[in-house]
């Protein structure tokens, strides 16, 4: 059975004397047995596929600008322009910094091992060609489309033992299968799921908003002082010279986040994941099919952007079942 | 137990998102549960080598992809699969459970019902503080499909000696019905 067994004693557990004083020792959690390559953090709340080291740069990235904005652009800004304007930033911050954890440290949709067990080792003895199960069945989707009719192939993961549902994908870096996948983010260090993808939308998002206006507040700060001192542009750059490098800063780290973003939303218009959109470009293009694509841009992105976030499929934080074979390791078979 | 074979009338969203019935020509029938070669298979739910996993089998209903109004929606395949579940279920009792799974599961998972929009666009209003204190409405649903299997396990299938996996155990990936082995109903 996996699971460290040298603080239970012998045996199966018994009943328990004093429930409230042996429960938090005793029991193991369901992240203490996670067979997959993801680290976990405080407690199961937190994972990261590896070490978080690219996170970090991330939130670096975003949180050492935004310390020398509120140092120095943004008191010259509240006690001369308006003080809403720092309110503003400090909203999109909140909200980028909050998507950021979420996106990166949240459960993606990992599915559980071991719920469709095709063969064992008591049927493998009877194993001859009509006895091994299928991996790989093809079935039906909604047609859109009444002329070309589209079939989806449901697959057989043969390293977590389920039939992967339709949009689902093994991810060699989480060592998992993600439900709804959309691609491993090497910055985040996590991947893309069912559970993540509106935070990561709303990240990229709010990034490349952050970006845009931080640099028009200090691009405000550099040239309302220059026309309030009625003085010239150099004089108003040494000034304030932390005021115009974190406005290029700005222009210059907002061109990711926001190729991004338009990436994504071009993506959700037509119904697509990542994953789905490059493996379509190896295909020849008039044998291409997008079989999620209602051909209605705005139910397309509504469909997306209101999914809700779906419950935990294993429950890192949750205290583990005696003999729960979804957190099998394969090697122990 | 309701169960929506006709949902048409005035509120109804437009026939491109409404489930398919299966009078319906566009529904093809998704799957066979023959393709899928094994009519029972061996119960995972149970730790290895138990009583339970040399005595019980389990009636797999897998997930169909037509009749869900949402691709990402989970809905199971209406198809009866015959025996050995004919032993312990007639076709019409086999029909209301799986329509009452899927019409909450569509419940809980459409992404333009009230309650998962509102939860969205507050969630990101707040900067997703709000969920860190509020039950999503869309977990609210779910645990309600959780409470609804084990009533019906309690008051109907456990006199049968059959018992139905929790969907959320099993990730919504196919409906388990655990049926004991050799498949005679205990009476």
């Amino acid at each position: 059975m996996p699971g460290s067994t040298e603080e239970r004693g012998s045996g199966p557990p018994g009943p328990v004397q004093n429930p409230e004083i042996e429960s938090s020792r005793h029991h193991l959690r369901n992240y203490q047995m996670f067979p997959g390559h993801a680290t976990f953090y405080l407690k199961g709340h937190f994972q990261s596929a590896g070490k978080p080291f690219s996170v970090l740069v991330v939130f670096a990235a975003i949180a050492v600008p935004a310390g020398l904005f509120f140092g120095f652009t943004a008191p010259w800004i509240w006690n001369n322009i308006s003080p809403s304007l720092p309110i503003v930033f400090s909203y999109i911050l909140l909200l980028c910094v909050m998507s950021l954890v979420r996106s990166a440290g949240s459960d993606p949709g990992i599915l559980p091992r071991n719920i469709h067990i095709e063969t064992s080792d008591t049927e493998k003895r009877e194993a001859g060609p009509l006895n091994i199960a299928p991996l790989s069945v093809t079935v039906n989707c909604r047609q859109y489309d009444e002329d070309r009719p589209l079939y989806l192939p449901i697959n057989y993961c043969t390293v977590c033992r389920i039939w992967r549902p339709a949009r689902a994908i093994h991810c060699r870096d989480c060592d998992s299968c993600i439900d709804f996948m959309d691609h491993h983010c090497a910055w985040l260090n996590n991947c893309i799921g069912a559970r993540n993808y509106r935070y990561f939308f709303c990240f990229i998002l709010s990034l490349s908003l952050l970006e845009y206006f931080m640099a028009a507040l200090c691009f405000l700060h550099v040239f309302a002082w220059r026309h309030r001192k009625s003085s010239t542009t150099s004089a108003a750059v040494r000034c304030a010279p932390v005021s115009f490098a974190l406005a290029i800063y700005g222009v210059l780290g907002s061109i990711y986040p926001t190729a991004l973003a338009l990436y994504h939303i071009f993506l959700m218009s037509r119904g697509e994941n990542t994953r789905e959109f490059l493996r379509s470009r190896r295909v020849n293009k008039l044998e291409r099919r997008r079989p999620y694509d209602t051909r209605n841009i705005r139910r397309n992105v509504l469909y997306v952007v209101c999914a809700p976030r779906r419950i935990s499929y294993i429950r890192p934080w949750a205290i583990a079942e005696e003999g729960d074979r979804r957190l099998e390791k394969p090697s122990s078979q | 137990m309701a169960s929506s074979i006709n949902p048409v009338g005035p509120d109804d969203p437009p026939p491109d998102e409404r489930p398919l019935q299966i009078a319906d020509p566009r529904w093809l029938p998704s799957i066979t549960h023959r393709d899928y070669f094994r009519t029972h298979a061996e119960n995972p739910h149970v730790p290895v080598g138990s009583l339970g996993a040399s005595l019980t089998r389990i009636v797999r209903i897998h997930r169909d992809y037509v009749y869900p109004r949402e691709s990402n929606t989970p809905a199971f395949t209406p198809q009866f699969p015959g025996y050995p579940l004919s032993v312990f279920m007639t076709e019409m009792e086999f029909l209301d459970l799986v329509h009452e799974v899927n019409d909450q599961l569509d419940q809980a998972f459409y992404p333009l019902s009230l309650g998962n929009v509102l939860d969205s666009c507050i969630g990101f209003l707040t900067c997703w503080l709000c969920e860190i204190v509020h039950t999503s409405y869309h977990k609210r649903k779910s645990l309600e499909l959780e409470r609804f299997i084990e009533k019906l396990n309690e008051e109907v299938y456990k006199a049968r000696g059959i018992k139905v996996i929790s969907p959320r155990r099993t990730a919504y990936l196919s409906l388990d019905i655990q049926v004991p082995y050799p498949f005679i109903r205990p009476e």
